[in-house]
């Protein structure tokens, strides 16, 4: 599908792929929405990655979620993203039916393994739409989070507040008039009316989210925890509302760990901003370089060589396995096991020798690179992880004799922080949460990337979609991984570490050395950084946590016009409080720790 | 793919159970009544944190002892010199522009004539600056560099009382001479 012209980067559709597109499921979903909603306009879009795309008028957004979800026959049950775009900077959207502003909803079909995306535009400067709540129980902070980054109302909301910036702030920071630096703000003084206002804001208002201080027979309590707390791993404050011991509802406030990672992905060029991405998920390290390379490299039209995939599978089961083991430790630890931590990031650090070998750095690794990685694999590094495939099978036995098997353990979990298959759908969990429901999802098998259709390993599932199913999925999960790490290791194919084309960043510095052409290319890459193609793409891996994804918008320059970071945490941080109303504020610590979130995961 | 598509929940459930048979059942097994007595529990654990007692602890007693990084470790930078000791660097400024933190500030010179013994290039860096408290130690800059003239080694940023000890300038920053001072400069050149 490449142009054969190396310095064409345009991607040509042949005849062929361009007709099964249309004669497609996707025709299908087209056709009967016409039959539906004869009047509306549906105007398709081509992206890159495939993904059918249409838009249509604000006042058809809720009917036409409704019908995707409740009316056709394999429905679009999942609300797997929901974001925004300012779009009155873009280059080109004259070819679009875009306006000021878009709203696009990513549904997803576990029945049909197909993504659809409605794109809404919006004219004027604080413009309004229809909300779906009422459809998707998880419509809910994503709504809240557009609104908060792009000012953008949401009709019918049952509660459109901030959600990731302080109540305080001023404007809305994905807008693009909103200033990227601190620099363009001023200098930050903390006098004594700023402190008063904001800690006025940080109050808990009951009333405000519809909660009474009292019920016929008893006063209720309203109790922090966090955002200083070492059962919510991070800073996480959640407001419980205690009848007693018993839990009757609990609003999770997050934000506290929002570092604009979306805005500068507007800043930074395609390639300097993968350290950005390591700070995500920053437990799941390569694996957030992947995800935002995945859609890069879709943008780009880079098919990177084998080997490339399975190093980059490799390192990511290695951290995957890694961000397991902490998992471990801390859940363990949150229901009352103190010593199995210990072990277990010891054993973290064996994960991390081999990490620092190949990539120099540890938690924050930035190794891949768009078309590649950063080096080669060093000399010895198969001795080092043979080591450990062969050190670290006993090691999960241990543990899982020392935590699963033990009988507190399970008394704590057991039956705690349960929801069903259909729940799950709802609120859009995706990972081992979802694996533990009963369904076998796994994007690394139903939507294989980075070469994983190429190795043998299976989807662990558990049924009860407690606290402890989670856990035995995870414990299941990772033998699994050790059983991908060790194909790894036995088939390394050999051959490049990048790929051989104009964008692959920074190009390969043997050649960088000696000929000018290359030189030149390097300069500018790694200066103004490449220039990607315009166009949208998203990617969607199998992260440690769930489904993460990057939606990137290109309009033709060195850096994304929009970077969108869905993340798994978000949404499953968004049902606690459903899963843990009626429990005891002891079993909240058991399903925080189950639910294995990363703080910046969910605020990015 | 239309005769793929089940028509209600139920049977989509079950067609999604079958969609491959690589799905693997985790053990569930019940507790049983030594299980739910819980003291069998408590003792064994407490005996598995005892047995550790008697194991080689895992940690180093660091400062004392130091432990080995990788020769591809990502530490406090180095300029280097070529092998007449002269400096590599030719303050093309690609480092600067390839830092996604903005760390590195430089001033450029142009080399007098007589300075070929300590410059290698015709332009140089008079002054070179990495705010190590901007740094996030990514590696960027090395991989940026055209000239084999910064890289990152295996040791890193020490604590300091004042933000002012973490601007790093030329003196902390280049490699000792290898003609003059050949001991220090295979010290600081390490294993790479
Ligand atoms: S290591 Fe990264 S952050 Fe530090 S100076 Fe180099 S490019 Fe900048
Ligand atoms: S260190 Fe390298 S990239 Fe930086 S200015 Fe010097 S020669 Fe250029």
């Amino acid at each position: 599908m490449f142009c054969k012209n190396k310095t064409c980067n345009t991607i040509h559709y042949s005849p062929l792929t361009i007709h099964n597109y249309y004669m497609s499921d996707a025709s299908a979903i087209l056709t009967s929405l016409h039959q539906q909603f004869d009047a509306v306009t549906f105007v398709p879009q081509q992206t890159v990655d495939n993904i059918d795309t249409l838009w249509l008028p604000k006042e058809n957004i809720v009917a036409v979620v409704r019908y995707l979800k409740n009316t056709i026959s394999a429905p679009f049950n999942l609300l797997y993203d929901l974001c925004g775009i300012d779009e009155r900077d873009r280059m080109g959207k004259e070819k679009l039916p875009a306006k000021d502003f878009t709203v696009i909803y990513s549904l997803f079909s576990l029945d049909r393994n197909k993504f659809i995306r409605l794109k809404v535009a919006l004219e004027g400067e604080y413009p309004s739409i229809p909300s779906i709540t009422s459809l998707f129980k998880n419509a809910n902070w994503y709504e809240r989070e557009v609104y908060d980054m792009f000012g953008i109302k949401f009709e019918g909301h049952p509660h459109l507040q901030r959600i990731l910036m302080p109540l305080t702030w001023q404007g809305h920071p994905l807008r693009k008039e909103h200033p990227a630096r601190a620099t363009e703000i001023g200098p930050y003084r903390l006098i004594n009316e700023t402190i008063d206002r904001e800690q006025d804001a940080l109050q808990f208002k009951p009333e405000e989210w519809g909660m009474k201080r009292e019920s016929d027979d008893a006063d209720f309590m309203f109790l922090n925890i966090g955002p200083q707390h070492p059962g919510t791993h991070g800073v996480l404050r959640i407001v419980l509302q205690l009848d007693g011991e018993d839990i009757v509802d609990a609003v999770p406030e997050i934000g506290f760990h929002h570092r604009g990672a979306e805005k500068m992905g507007e800043r930074q060029s395609w390639h300097t901003y993968i350290p950005y991405t390591d700070r995500i998920d920053y437990l799941g390290g390569v694996m957030n370089n992947l995800a935002y390379l995945l859609a890069v490299e879709k943008l780009a039209g880079i098919e990177v060589p084998d080997r490339v995939k399975v190093i980059r599978v490799m390192l990511c089961e290695l951290f995957r396995i890694s961000s397991h083991l902490v998992w471990f430790g801390t859940f363990a630890q949150d229901v009352g096991q103190l010593s199995p931590v210990f072990y277990m990031f010891t054993d973290r650090e064996k994960v991390f020798d081999i990490i620092e070998a190949v990539c120099g750095g540890r938690m924050h690794p930035n190794w891949f690179r768009i078309g590649g990685v950063a080096q080669d694999l060093p000399k010895g590094w198969d001795g080092l992880v043979r080591d450990f495939v062969k050190y670290f099978p006993p090691k999960i036995k241990e543990y899982t004799n020392m935590v699963i098997r033990n009988s507190l353990f399970k008394g704590r979990t057991k039956g705690i922080g349960v929801y069903t298959l259909d729940e799950a759908i709802e609120w859009g969990v995706t990972g081992p949460g979802l694996r533990a429901c009963g369904l076998d999802w796994d994007f690394r098998k139903k939507q294989p990337y980075s070469g994983y259709e190429m190795f043998d390993f299976e989807i662990p599932t558990a049924q009860n979609g407690d606290c402890f199913d989670r856990a035995v999925v995870r414990v299941e999960e990772l033998w699994q991984s050790l059983r991908i790490i060790e194909q790894c290791l036995n088939n390394m194919p050999e051959g490049n570490y990048k790929a051989d084309h104009p964008l692959t960043t920074p190009p390969l510095k043997k050649y960088t050395m000696q000929d000018i052409e290359t030189l030149i290319t390097h300069f500018l890459n790694v200066s103004w950084g490449p220039v990607i193609p315009a166009g949208e793409a998203m990617s969607c891996i199998e992260a440690t946590k769930g489904a993460n994804s990057y939606y990137l918008v290109s309009d033709g320059n060195t850096s994304s016009y929009r970077t969108r970071i869905r993340t798994p945490s978000f949404p499953h941080m968004q049902m606690v409080p459903y899963v843990s109303k009626g429990y005891t504020v002891a079993d909240l610590l058991s399903i925080l720790g189950s639910v294995d979130f990363v703080l910046a995961d969910i605020d990015r | 793919m239309q005769t793929l598509i089940p028509h209600n929940a139920d049977e989509s459930r079950r067609m999604m159970q079958s969609l491959t048979n690589r799905a693997k059942p985790v053990d569930r097994r019940p507790m049983n009544f030594v299980d739910r007595l819980y003291l069998p529990a408590v003792l064994k654990g407490m005996s598995i944190t005892f047995g550790h007692i008697f194991k080689k602890p895992p940690t180093i007693k660091y400062p004392e002892q130091t432990r080995e990084f990788s020769p591809v470790f990502r530490g406090l930078h180095v300029l280097n010199r070529d092998e007449e000791g002269r400096e590599r660097c030719t303050a093309c400024g690609l480092c600067a522009v390839a830092c996604p933190a903005e760390a590195i500030t430089m001033e450029a010179a142009e080399r007098e004539p007589g300075e070929e013994n300590l410059y290698r290039e015709e332009k140089y860096a008079a002054r070179y600056e990495i705010n190590m408290l901007r740094c996030i130690f990514c590696g960027l800059c090395e991989e940026a560099c055209p000239k084999d003239a910064i890289y990152l080694s295996e040791t890193f940023a020490p604590s300091n009382f004042a933000r002012k000890g973490f601007i790093y300038g030329k003196k902390d920053l280049l490699i000792p001479n290898p003609v003059t001072q050949p001991e220090e400069y295979a010290k600081a050149k390490g294993k790479r």
